[in-house]
């Protein structure tokens, strides 16, 4: 973001009112194997990798040792390993199973990485802060849709939210979903609050563009997009 | 085959410009003398001897037999052209091949400035610089970045050029980008980014310096 | 982010470093902010270093020690603490440079205290990850002086210093003479007898940004300045973006904060011992 608030994100505070609930944070195939993406909801930090098996991991982004961020740590395809100490993190619970400096014994029970929920639909990663006992919602009612480029928007989600009801004429479904016909398609824009003054908006098309238009409409609906997050950025 | 004292680099160990040459060198196995530089505090690149090297009093330099060469990008350009008989680094052809190269050279440079000047500012202390200027500069790069390389790996390439090799404009791009969170600047927006940044540490020959995490 | 609270007085009344000697050119007034006030460095033609508020202009007391201007903001109880070997005939003092770190001074302090991430972060170098290990030493806390000091902790290090023509056991004692200071003595490649002494001077910029000041004062008659320095700078190179990795800034003093290990005992004392001093500056209590 352009305008960081420190080191901690700020937007916690928002965290108790809308924790109950998923979020999209990402376009599931950019989650490729090996890596570890950076991501934000609500002014939580979230390390989000996917393991070997192909399972997605979300991660507070802070090693319960000495609170250094797990994105810049390893993933070895089976654990994240923290960049300071060298300490692994198992993929489902977040368990810690190796700690270098003591290698003899195994690592205490307590010594885990805090572990959010993350499910994959509809070619979108969700991510939920509290667990839920219900899938993410399905959007596009299980019709095929192109994922679109998503958008990272300098500002709060209550002015991403003003400008989407102002000038796209979109209609809300709930607090983070939009849709607005453009063109025989339905647009569909899922919000992700990242902090008090970040958001990213993801995007899906259906039905999606024949397979020779794609690149085509990817770079049209970014455009579109841009526009409206230069609105929501505008002083 | 090159003798080893051919080529000597004189390089900043902390500068992205000094990283984009050491970065090249080792990807084309050059051998050549690095003789230690005192940049900071000692500030050897305002030496004499130095700008008689380089009257800018800039780093990198490398000096050959019977010439010298200044500026990191001029230098990537002598050392694709003179060692990667191959052609993968600097493409010689087409026309439009080479220009993009240069096209996004020239991105490089201002995103060095600014990542630069947030770097000297927060790092070195130095005085005279406007960071938030500099911020602001860097991140619309940034941002312009991260969506080529998105539109890039939609259509199933690694690099900012066409190419399948990653090219000297990957590397001129690489340093400011891998060091600018240095300077203040977060990548936490640009996923596209973090992505080609991990995809370079992987290459044969990838070099770390203080301050990158290997992949 | 805004400051509400004050420095404390335990923060006021320390002494801190906040230039080289070397690096304030003659005649030129060097600006400087120390626990958010801004100072004036200034160093006469005839070699007097003066440091002064620079809203008011009042004088502020200094004391020139280990190749660095230190100042204070209160009235310190007692001068800068003391190195002994700095002053040792054969030794090599260099100032390895002053970097701003966008942590808290105590971060600063707590990360050179530790070793568990030296065969990590400093891999090759101060360690190697298949002798990671690290055996249980000993950690004293006395009052008289007024320090910790952490002795008996050994590790294997491939280069431990520039003067090193091979890996060894290297034997470290860590002291900690001061809330933002630390002294590292370790086995000196050339005389195992003795030790090579590094020092870490952390100047509170604000509760969230420092200024790192080391200091090497090794037996090294082989090697130049700069390539002390430069070693130095690339190991610090490698600590600086892990701290400012770490969240949050400020050391959380609470132990359930995060979770220490056994051979974390430096650092849970380090911690510990701040809460009882009631240093407030850079923490979260």
């Amino acid at each position: 973001m352009a305008a960081p608030e420190g080191r901690a994100l700020r937007g916690a505070g928002v965290r108790a009112l809308a924790a109950d609930r998923w979020f999209t944070v990402m376009r599931s195939e950019e989650l490729v194997p090996r890596h570890v993406a950076q991501t934000a909801l609500l002014g939580q930090e979230i390390a989000l990798w996917r393991d070997d098996g192909g399972g997605v991991n979300a991660f507070e982004n802070r090693c319960p040792h000495r609170g250094v961020r797990l994105s810049i740590g390893q993933n070895t395809g089976l654990e994240l390993r923290c960049r300071y100490h060298g300490w692994r993190f198992a993929r489902g619970d977040g368990r810690c199973t190796h700690i270098p400096a003591d290698p003899s014994r195994p690592p205490p029970a307590v010594l885990r990485a805090t572990v959010y929920q993350a499910a994959v639909q509809q070619g979108f990663i969700w991510v939920a802060l509290s667990p839920l006992d219900r899938p993410p919602p399905s959007w596009g009612a299980g019709a095929p849709w192109l994922t679109l480029r998503s958008t990272p928007v300098d500002a709060g989600v209550e002015r991403v939210r003003a400008v989407l009801e102002a000038a796209a004429q979109a209609i809300a479904h709930d607090a983070y979903t939009f849709t607005s016909e453009v063109e025989q398609a339905r647009l569909t824009l899922m919000l992700q609050p990242m902090c008090e003054a970040g958001t990213v908006i993801h995007a899906a098309l259906t039905p999606p563009p024949l397979l020779a238009d794609r690149l085509a409409v990817l770079r049209q609906y970014a455009a579109r997009l841009a526009r409206l997050r230069d609105a929501a950025e505008a002083p | 085959m090159t003798p080893v004292d051919a080529l000597t680099l004189h390089d900043d160990e902390h500068g992205e410009d000094s990283y984009k040459v050491r970065l090249l060198l080792a990807f084309l196995q050059v051998p050549h003398r690095r003789p230690p530089m005192d940049v900071y505090p000692g500030e050897a690149h305002r030496s004499a001897a130095f700008l008689a090297l380089n009257p800018l009093g800039a780093c990198p330099v490398i000096v050959g037999e019977g010439f010298i060469l200044r500026d990191a990008h001029a230098i990537l350009q002598y050392l694709a052209a003179e060692h990667d008989p191959a052609g993968l680094w600097s493409p010689r052809a087409p026309p439009l091949a080479m220009a993009r190269v240069a096209m996004w050279l020239g991105f490089a440079a201002e995103l060095t400035i600014a990542v630069s000047a947030a770097r000297r500012h927060d790092m070195l202390l130095e005085r005279g610089i406007d960071v938030a200027v500099a911020r602001i500069q860097a991140h619309r790069l940034l941002r312009v970045l991260d969506e080529h390389l998105w539109f890039a790996e939609q259509e199933e390439r690694a690099w900012l050029c066409p190419q399948e090799h990653p090219t000297i404009a990957d590397i001129a791009c690489f340093a400011p980008a891998v060091l600018c969170e240095e300077g203040d600047i977060s990548r936490l927006t640009y996923p596209a980014i973090r992505r080609w940044l991990d995809r370079f540490k992987r290459l044969p020959d990838f070099t770390a310096m203080a301050g990158v995490f290997g992949a | 982010m805004t400051d509400i609270a004050l420095p404390d007085r335990i923060a006021l009344d320390a002494w801190y470093a906040v230039a080289a000697i070397d690096e304030i050119r003659p005649d030129r007034t060097r600006s400087v902010t120390l626990l958010g006030a801004r100072l004036g460095v200034t160093r006469g033609s005839d070699g007097e270093v003066l440091v002064s508020a620079e809203a008011g202009g009042s004088a502020l007391p200094v004391a020139l020690r280990f190749g660095h201007v230190w100042t204070t903001l209160g009235a310190p109880a007692a001068d800068v603490f003391a190195i002994a070997e700095y002053h040792e005939p054969d030794r090599r003092n260099v100032n390895a440079g002053s970097v701003g770190v966008r942590t808290s001074g105590p971060r600063v302090v707590e990360n050179f205290l530790d070793m568990g991430h030296l065969p990590i972060v400093h891999a090759d170098y101060l360690g190697v990850e298949a002798r990671a290990e690290i055996a249980p030493y000993r950690v004293d806390v006395t009052a008289e002086p007024d320090q910790i000091l952490a002795t008996r902790c050994r590790i294997f290090q491939p280069m431990s210093s520039v003067a090193a023509t091979q890996g060894f056991e290297v034997d470290y004692t860590f002291r900690v003479p001061h809330p933002y200071c630390a002294v590292l003595y370790k086995s000196s490649p050339v005389d195992p007898a003795r030790n090579d002494v590094i020092a870490i001077f952390a100047q509170p910029v604000d509760q969230d940004h420092s200024v790192a000041h080391m200091l090497v004062s090794v037996l090294d008659q082989t090697h130049s300045d700069q390539a002390i320095r430069a070693f130095q700078q690339f190991i610090f190179g490698q600590d600086r973006p892990i701290l400012e990795n770490q969240i949050p800034a400020r050391l959380p003093l609470d132990p359930r904060a995060e979770i220490p290990i056994r051979v974390d005992a430096t650092s849970s004392a380090y911690r510990r011992w701040l809460r009882q001093k009631g240093v407030r500056y850079g923490v979260l209590a």
